[in-house]
């Protein structure tokens, strides 16, 4: 029973903290595509770049095969760090204010913001912006769209800020409808009802991915782009990748 | 082009700005339309990447248009004391130049390449020209030039690029290849080609070597424009043998400085030495 609680706390976690992911990567790109705001998966690169010596840059550039692979190499694996972070806070979430008010509130008041759940939004959200802040800081002076220095930086902090603000709503609103669907458990229901919410959420996550990877893709298919040319066939498989591992963590983590 | 960039900027021209600041008595902002207003010269200039080795290609020629960055810099009014000008640009690319280097009626702020306007993967819709130093420091969509009293390191120099940038005088053969197997018909000329480069000092001769270094021709000079920019040479070699030859050139540069022959690696200044290649003769 013990297990189980922390499946579903582990599963919800992540489930919610994943799309909310999304959502927040989805807010980046259209950012950086409609306003040339810098991201992190670029930021990142260009922050930790200048503090590899000569000899270390070469390394890895035989290791990855290249410059081109080396960056997509480091993009990749900022977007993971990302998602990690953006699915520990789900569960994260889940432990300190989802467990709780599952037990202490019925179904409805569950769907909705409540205090504990947006202090913790709001504490999640501000830590992950100043340590951003704090660990970018030389870089954020970048602006892909020709703003000087000082202007591209207050436009890279307030859009550092709406994405993660995107993704801790989403995140307290997904884990509700999320919520909802695996409260039920506890109620006699049929059991067909049960993970319709969670496979709503894994839906609506799936949409939000492939807008997302739309628009990524377009980034990296543009002519201007300092990317090798991606395969489209790569690029829809790795899409459906995405999507079927949203699919079997929504069964996962609702599935009775 | 080598960039430092996941995905290169796309500047719009209307969010563009490029400023002139740090120590200056009156800062500048400048506009796009701006730029294109302001009296222009067109340069001739070779840019040639740090990391180019010894006979490799990363190193190409261009017609720059643009506004000598000393007329940006004297409207803005330096102020005593500042000693560099550090360059921002949009994708967040920074770089140093000594102030003198800036204020060289050859250092400019460009906005066309050969007739059109800067292609977006060559820093549209300004770049830097440095004539002389190493590509790095030729910073493409600068959005600031800021004077400074101190040594800035720039984005490469953090990881231990340099301490000059100054282009070495560089030659290298295009043809033949290296191990290439010429087969001339009886009596025929073999065409040696190639470019020689010297950075801002110009190259004023370009030697062959037909036998390892043992003895030079001088080949001759095809191509020569502006002094920034590079050569192409051309020896007309009429092989005795059918067998097999090793070849080096060498250049001089302006000053009367001979390439040096001492082999050094791309990193962390440029790379130095003779391209030397062996060809095959055959009968």
């Amino acid at each position: 029973m013990q297990n189980r609680r922390w499946t579903e706390v582990v599963g919800t976690g992540s489930l919610a903290g994943l799309v909310a992911f999304i959502f927040m990567t989805l807010v980046m790109v259209l950012l950086r595509h409609g306003l040339g705001a810098a991201t992190p998966a670029e930021l990142v690169g260009d922050r930790l770049a200048p503090t590899l010596s000569i000899q270390e840059f070469f390394q890895l550039l035989e290791r990855f095969g290249g410059y081109n692979e080396l960056k997509q190499v480091g993009v990749v694996s900022v977007l993971i760090g990302q998602l990690a972070v953006g699915m520990f806070g789900g569960i994260l979430y889940v432990l300190i204010v989802g467990h709780e008010r599952a037990g202490t509130m019925d179904q409805d008041q569950q769907i909705g913001c409540g205090k504990k759940g947006w202090l913790f939004v709001i504490m999640f959200v501000a830590a992950l912006w100043l340590i951003t802040l704090m660990v970018l800081w030389p870089v954020l002076g970048t602006h892909y769209a020709g703003l000087p220095p000082a202007r591209a930086t207050v436009v890279t902090v307030v859009g550092l800020l709406g994405s993660y603000a995107a993704y801790g709503l989403a995140l307290d609103g997904l884990y509700h409808l999320t919520a909802g669907s695996l409260s039920r458990r506890t109620l006699p229901v049929p059991a067909q009802g049960m993970g319709r919410r969670a496979a709503l959420v894994a839906g609506v996550g799936v949409i939000a991915a492939a807008v997302t990877g739309e628009l990524s893709g377009g980034f990296t298919r543009a002519p201007h782009s300092a990317l090798t040319a991606c395969d489209v066939k790569a690029q829809t498989f790795s899409r459906l990748r995405q999507m079927t591992a949203f699919m079997w963590l929504a069964r996962t983590s609702s599935t009775p | 082009v080598v960039s430092k960039n996941v995905i290169d900027p796309l500047i719009s021209p209307s969010v563009w700005r490029l400023e002139v600041r740090g120590l200056v008595e009156r800062q500048r902002v400048y506009r796009y339309e701006d730029l294109l207003a302001m009296p222009a010269v067109t340069q001739e200039t070779t840019l040639e990447c740090i990391r180019n080795d010894i006979g490799d290609g990363l190193m190409s020629n261009a017609f720059w248009k643009g506004v000598p960055m000393r007329h940006l810099l004297d409207a803005a009014h330096p102020r005593q004391g500042a000693t560099e000008v550090l360059l921002h640009a949009a994708a967040g690319y920074t770089d140093t130049l000594a102030l003198d280097k800036a204020m060289d009626p050859t250092t400019l702020v460009v906005y066309e390449m050969n007739g059109d306007s800067l292609p977006e993967r060559h820093g549209f819709p300004a770049c830097v020209i440095v004539p002389g130093l190493f590509g790095k420091n030729n910073v493409e969509w600068v959005t600031r030039i800021e004077l400074v009293n101190a040594h800035v390191k720039g984005f490469y120099e953090k990881q231990g690029w340099g301490l000059s940038f100054v282009v070495p005088t560089t030659s290298r053969f295009d043809y033949p290849s290296h191990s290439q197997t010429v087969k001339p018909v009886q009596g025929e000329i073999v065409a040696l080609k190639g470019i020689a480069y010297a950075g801002a000092r110009g190259v004023t001769r370009v030697e062959v070597s037909l036998d390892n270094a043992e003895t030079w021709h001088e080949a001759r000079v095809d191509y020569k424009s502006a002094l920034m920019a590079w050569v192409l040479w051309r020896y007309d070699w009429q092989p005795p043998h059918p067998e097999e030859y090793t070849l080096v050139v060498r250049a001089t540069d302006g000053t009367g400085e001979l390439q040096t022959p001492d082999y050094r690696s791309f990193a962390p200044q440029g790379a130095t030495g003779y391209h030397v290649i062996s060809v095959w003769i055959e009968a």
